[in-house]
């Protein structure tokens, strides 16, 4: 060849085995966009289905339980229009102050760990 | 219902984060050691660990930004970024400040590698051994849900795969598929006296 | 600009120049330091390496950070198979080189002097090693000589600090860059053997040299090394090499990490660095491959490719198995012909193999194949299989 390197036309059973290599990455690179879009689908659904599950098992519809440091619980009102209050112990809210939707710090207690 | 639903979400989406964080670091540990078989190519490996790491950003914004917009957490965009600074559960959200930075620090260096070289990546990579566990403990400490059945399920699969991983690196070593490329050339441009 | 010339002098033919015609010639040897350091910056000259970095830089940077234990690394390695310049000047010039290495180390302050010279080199050894003879004990004492191993990587600068510091030619992750922590962990200075000489020049006239050394090869008449005036066009120095030897079709302008160009398109351009440059153009190692018209273009890419990827020092995957995938993937269609995958497959792959590399190698592969699917896109999108026999 006039600039090239030296490097031969390849004999047919190694065209071969570039051809099987050939079709082996083709065939891994689809199997990698499949397992992706498959893990994106799974992830959103899997959002959906555990949020699910976190509520039946934790709803917030009703107010407090005491709280311990083992036991998460968080204290949240079913209303979201109008300001409430709340009644925790170790909650997110004073009980003194309405609470704003805002992203202030509050001015709540820390939070026990 | 507008702030249980973000509240969900946010434990949904951690929960999914969780998940995704888990199988990207077995993915990890399996392509430095190098897996691979006839239909599974080592490219595949490394290529699934990357699609998934975006992806545990992208849930783990959701997670955070849901988080800090709910109007019952108080928590503040700042409770996202500095460790430590809330005042809800302080140490265990921290722990998820840290675990979320580690994180971020990670993916940032893995995509500007080329400008920063080698050396420095692999430093800052060593670093995802820091943020799961990280994240796991955010998980137990701050999580709602951390002793339900569902979660404390999936944590302990996410804990077992990762352990499992994490111990067959540790015992098996790094095959490594360039070794006998890497040495024959280097074999021929070794030009060392004592040989 | 100065009249002098890298390969004025004595007949070339008759190897290489002795001291006394090179100093009855040119003169004596003059002061290196910080103002020849500017002296360069001023002038522009740039790297002949291939990378076209500007000199004078490199040399207030390599003077900045050395302690007084700078080396000095005169690379002649040419890894790049149909580049001859560096030989040439090495084979029948070889004073210019030294005196631009030794001006070099007083500029930048460094304790040694490494020539790195192709262990296949023959000529070139003979050349520098006699030319060292004649010169003082004093220089002698800083300057000994590498032997490369005759590999395409070896000839990065990366690679001859590796191979001067620790005995094995494999090229590095870059930071720090050599200029900063290179042989022993001292400030180096690698610098093209051609560079060298022009600063042996531009030392003595305190003005820019104005040529350059470029290697025609290919189809044309008579190939090999010309000294060209800067900016004369690429077909007129075809034309110096006796012309094409039947009608051109591409020029690949830079050697094996350059650019495809057309023929009617290239034989316009400005053999000047700066001109390139702004045509998004580089010379690179200035070998100007002519490719006929009557030879297949993507045949000629593939076996390019499949002599780069075992050039791969395969330290990291992206390069060994990367390249190995792209040079395939054109070897298949060479072969066998185009099917529908395959300009996918080598859009893919080069993709995945950019920028992610331990060293420059598999970014200059995958760019050399990037040029070349634009310049010959009907030809890669089209190529009917050839048969052959293998070679």
């Amino acid at each position: 060849m006039a600039l090239g390197g030296g490097g031969n036309t390849y004999p047919m059973q190694m065209m071969d085995t570039v051809q099987d290599r050939v079709r082996a990455r083709d065939g891994a690179m689809r199997l990698l966009n499949r397992m992706t879009t498959g893990a994106a689908v799974s992830a959103l659904v899997g959002v959906g289905v555990l949020g699910a599950v976190s509520a039946h098992t934790i709803p917030g519809a009703t107010s407090t339980s005491t709280a311990s440091t083992s036991t998460a619980s968080a204290s949240i009102t079913s209303s979201s229009t109008s300001s409430s209050t709340s009644t925790s112990s170790s909650g997110l809210q004073s009980s003194t102050t309405p609470v704003t939707s805002s992203s202030s710090s509050g001015v709540a207690v820390s939070g026990g760990s | 219902m507008d702030n249980t639903l973000l509240w969900y979400t946010t434990r949904g989406a951690g929960a999914v984060t969780l998940v995704l964080l888990s199988a990207v670091v077995v993915l990890g540990i399996l392509s430095v050691l190098r897996v691979q078989s006839a239909g599974w190519p080592r490219f595949l490996t490394v290529g699934l660990h990357r699609n998934l790491a975006l992806m545990t950003i992208v849930f783990l914004a959701l997670h955070i930004v849901t988080a800090v917009i709910d109007p019952f957490t108080h928590l503040g965009w700042l409770a996202a970024v500095v460790p430590f600074s809330s005042y809800y559960r302080t140490f265990w959200l921290g722990l998820g400040t840290v675990a979320f930075e580690l994180l971020l620090a990670i993916v940032v260096t893995s995509l500007v590698r080329g400008f920063i070289g080698q050396s420095a990546w692999r430093l800052v990579h060593w670093l995802s051994y820091a943020s799961w566990p990280v994240a796991v403990l955010h998980g137990f400490g701050t999580g709602t849900d951390a002793w339900s059945a569902w979660l404390f399920g999936l944590q302990a699969v996410c804990i077992v795969s990762v352990a499992a991983a994490a111990g067959y690196r540790l015992m098996a070593g790094s095959r490594d598929p360039l070794a006998a490329a890497r040495s024959s050339f280097q074999a021929g441009v070794d030009r060392r006296e004592s040989k | 600009m100065s009249r002098l010339r890298l390969l004025a002098g004595p007949d070339l033919a008759a190897g290489a120049e002795r001291l006394h015609s090179h100093v009855g010639r040119l003169g004596p040897l003059p002061k290196g330091g910080h103002s020849l350091i500017e002296l360069l910056v001023r002038t522009e000259l740039a790297g002949r390496g291939g990378a076209g970095f500007l000199a004078g830089l490199k040399w207030r940077a390599v003077a900045h950070a050395s302690r007084g234990s700078a080396v000095v690394v005169a690379n002649g390695a040419e890894g790049e198979p149909h580049s001859k310049k560096d030989r040439l000047l090495m084979s029948t010039r070889p004073h210019l080189i030294l005196d631009g290495a030794l001006l070099a180390a007083a500029s930048v302050h460094a304790k040694e002097i490494v020539l790195y010279i192709g262990e296949e080199h023959h000529s070139a050894l003979r050349s520098m090693t006699g030319a060292l003879a004649e010169r003082t004990a004093g220089e002698r004492r800083l300057i000994r000589l590498a032997r490369a191993p005759a590999r395409y990587v070896a000839g990065d600068s990366s690679a001859s600090v590796h191979l001067v510091d620790a005995g094995i030619a494999t090229p590095t992750t870059t930071p720090p860059p050599t200029r900063e922590r290179g042989v022993g962990g001292a400030a180096t200075l690698v610098q093209n053997v051609e560079t060298l000489a022009h600063v042996a020049l531009i030392a003595r006239t305190g003005a820019a040299t104005n040529t350059v050394l470029v290697t025609v090869a290919g189809a044309v008449r008579a190939p090999g090394v010309l000294e060209v005036d800067t900016g004369i066009a690429v077909g007129d120095a075809v034309q110096l090499a006796g012309g094409p030897s039947e009608p051109p079709r591409a020029l690949l302008l830079g050697g094996y990490f350059g650019r495809w160009i057309e023929a009617a398109d290239a034989w316009s351009l400005p053999i000047d660095p700066p001109a390139l440059r702004a045509r998004g153009l580089s010379l690179g190692c200035a070998v100007l491959g002519v490719l006929p018209a009557s030879q297949c273009p993507v045949c000629e890419v593939a076996g390019i490719m499949r002599y780069l990827a075992s050039e791969s020092s395969a330290q990291c995957g992206p390069c060994f198995f990367g390249l190995r995938a792209l040079a395939d993937a054109c070897t298949r269609i060479a072969e066998r012909g185009t099917d529908a995958g395959d300009l996918q497959r080598l859009q893919r792959w080069s993709a995945e193999v950019q920028g992610r590399g331990a060293c420059k190698h598999p970014d200059g592969a995958v760019m050399f194949l990037q040029s070349a699917m634009k310049t010959f896109g009907d030809d890669f999108a089209h190529h009917p299989a050839h048969l052959r026999r293998s070679a």
